[in-house]
């Protein structure tokens, strides 16, 4: 017979219909019983009532009828509503953030799920925990292009124009497309920050150009940077997830990249 | 978007030593699975310890590792870890909760994680002052730790005198040889070291990194490898809450909940609608843009 491990013993039944203990019932008592803790839950952004408010506003009778997501993303963030010049900023440094694509941890994971056959909730904690991941990795690695927005000086941190990663890339000339969507970013800094506030005139990768919206945003610290990273790419990573067949074994790409098992016996061809 | 580590050439073969599927066994870690693992391992715990680079285990390993499991059942439902996995169990998916939760142990400042940096320590401790050493050159490399890297790992016993999970494994470990490895050796003395000049008691972290440590892990390795021995504290918790736990915890009651937000206020658009004496249809996109 299999005994199930939860079910209540006789002490607990007893005691839950407000009778004694049996006398010979054993009393666990140990730190947290005999500390005194809080007795409720803080709420600081949630208002915990049947209509809530965030930061104060009604939702359903005020920011669902004046305001986007956009701006209730920046509200819960920042505890304020976002100026005009702070919300299309922020929109654009979403739009720009976006895309994680399929050759990408993230993504990648997210599809692999699938194929093991993941629900959906579990696809989407996975691929949290992956773009959780790659926007921890991404703010360690783009901290000198921050801290020269912060403090420009001549030479432009590699990680902010791809000579880091790939250095042949890097040599290759700004595409006419890039160069005017760095421009015109450019130019949207200064209008929505002030003239000393745009882009160095260099060409630039869209990450950069993202964080470094953010950046004059001051969208600081590890919490507030990576929920945003996480939340411009979630919808992106679980679209293409969602384009991946469950159970399809036999149409990912199982050898790539080709490892290859080896110990001190022998190794796989 | 641009990756964040170099890729290496396309032809280039990744070399892993974890596992292969092949015809008639499959090799893990270094061994066949039904030949020489078959052979030697006598639990589960061979398989887990193999996989942090720890072979060959002898009896007096493995009960180091079973005290050790020992040492980390401390289940209460209300230690933090274990009640964020009731909480993510909450909607019945125990996966959820056991996974989920997990991921928090590798923190620094609570839980198995904090093993790393305890393991670390004492590596460089023993780096410092080999084996054998004096009291007072344990004292001075303590203090020269504190000074140069911060705080000791182990260290501290909340909520009590002393940690009841340290006692236990002293008293099971009483005779064990694991008690005359250096760096468990090295551990008592920092211990001392640290009970003289801070009066701080350690807890079963700084214990636990010994061992570890004696039986020739790799200081980063300990905090996962600590966490996979107490992973069935977060099992007990995820099958329980999953199937228990929902009344309770998909929604706590209201009365249950503090109030510390905003105080109710009206969003501009809003005053300016009322302003207009507009309660028409939503002025949403052209008030906000």
């Amino acid at each position: 017979m299999i005994v199930d491990p939860f079910e209540l013993p006789p002490m607990a039944v007893t005691a839950a219909a407000g009778d004694a203990a049996a006398p010979d019932a054993t009393t666990y008592v140990g730190p947290f019983d005999r500390e005194a803790w809080p007795a409720r839950l803080a709420a600081h952004v949630v208002s915990p009532d049947p209509d809530p408010r965030l930061h104060g506003y009604a939702v359903a009778g005020d920011l669902a009828r004046f305001y986007g997501a956009i701006d209730v993303t920046w509200l819960v963030l920042r505890g304020e509503l976002p100026t005009a010049a702070e919300r299309a900023a922020f929109d654009a440094a979403m739009v720009l953030l976006a895309p994680v694509g399929v050759g990408e941890a993230p993504t990648h994971a997210a599809g692999l799920a699938r194929i093991a056959g993941a629900p959906p909730a579990a696809t989407i904690a996975i691929s949290a925990v992956g773009l959780g991941e790659q926007a921890r990795a991404e703010r360690e690695a783009m901290a000198d292009w921050w801290a020269w927005l912060d403090a420009p000086t001549a030479a432009i941190p590699a990680c902010a124009t791809g000579a880091a990663e790939a250095p042949a890339t890097a040599a290759a000339p700004e595409s006419r497309e890039a160069q005017a969507a760095r421009r015109w970013l450019d130019g949207q800094l200064r209008s929505w920050f002030g003239a000393d506030r745009g882009l160095p005139d260099q060409p630039l990768t869209r990450l950069a150009c993202g964080h470094a919206i953010l950046h004059r945003l001051g969208l600081r610290g590890a919490v507030v940077l990576e929920t945003v990273l996480v939340w411009a790419r979630l919808p992106t990573v679980m679209a293409e997830a969602a384009a991946v067949r469950i159970g399809d074994v036999r149409g990912y790409p199982a050898r790539l990249p080709d490892y290859q098992y080896a110990d001190a016996e022998g190794a796989a061809p | 978007m641009t990756p964040l580590v170099t890729a290496p050439h396309a032809s280039a073969r990744p070399v892993q030593r974890a596992g292969h599927i092949g015809t008639d066994d499959n090799r893990y870690c270094g061994a066949a699975v039904f030949g020489a693992l078959a052979a030697s391992a006598t639990s589960q715990v061979d398989l887990t310890a193999r996989a942090f680079g720890l072979r060959d285990l002898t009896d007096a390993d493995r009960e180091v590792l079973r005290v050790i499991s020992l040492g980390l059942t401390s289940p209460d439902a209300r230690v933090w870890p274990l009640k964020m996995t009731r909480v993510l169990a909450a909607y019945g998916n125990p996966y959820a909760g056991y996974f989920g939760a997990q991921l928090g142990t590798g923190s620094q400042q609570l839980g198995p994680g904090v093993t790393a940096g305890a393991a670390a320590s004492l590596a460089w401790i023993r780096a410092r002052v080999g084996d054998d050493p004096s009291d007072a050159a344990v004292a001075a490399a303590v203090a020269a730790h504190t000074a140069e890297r911060g705080r000791i790992g182990g260290f501290g016993v909340p909520f009590r005198a002393e940690d009841e999970r340290l006692i236990g494994m002293h008293k099971l470990l009483a005779h064990h040889p694991a008690r005359r490895r250096p760096s468990w050796r090295l551990m008592e003395q920092v211990v001392r070291a640290l009970r003289e000049a801070h009066g701080i008691a350690p807890n079963i972290v700084i214990a636990i990194a010994a061992l570890v440590l004696d039986l020739g892990l790799a200081p980063h390795r300990a905090g996962l490898f600590v966490a996979s021995l107490m992973s069935h504290t977060f099992a007990a918790h995820a099958v329980e809450a999953a199937e228990h736990d929902g009344p309770w915890l998909q929604a706590l009651p209201r009365d249950a909940l503090d109030d510390r937000t905003r105080a109710p206020r009206r969003s501009p658009a809003a005053e300016a609608a009322a302003a207009a004496g507009s309660t028409a249809a939503s002025a949403r996109r052209t008030l906000a843009w």
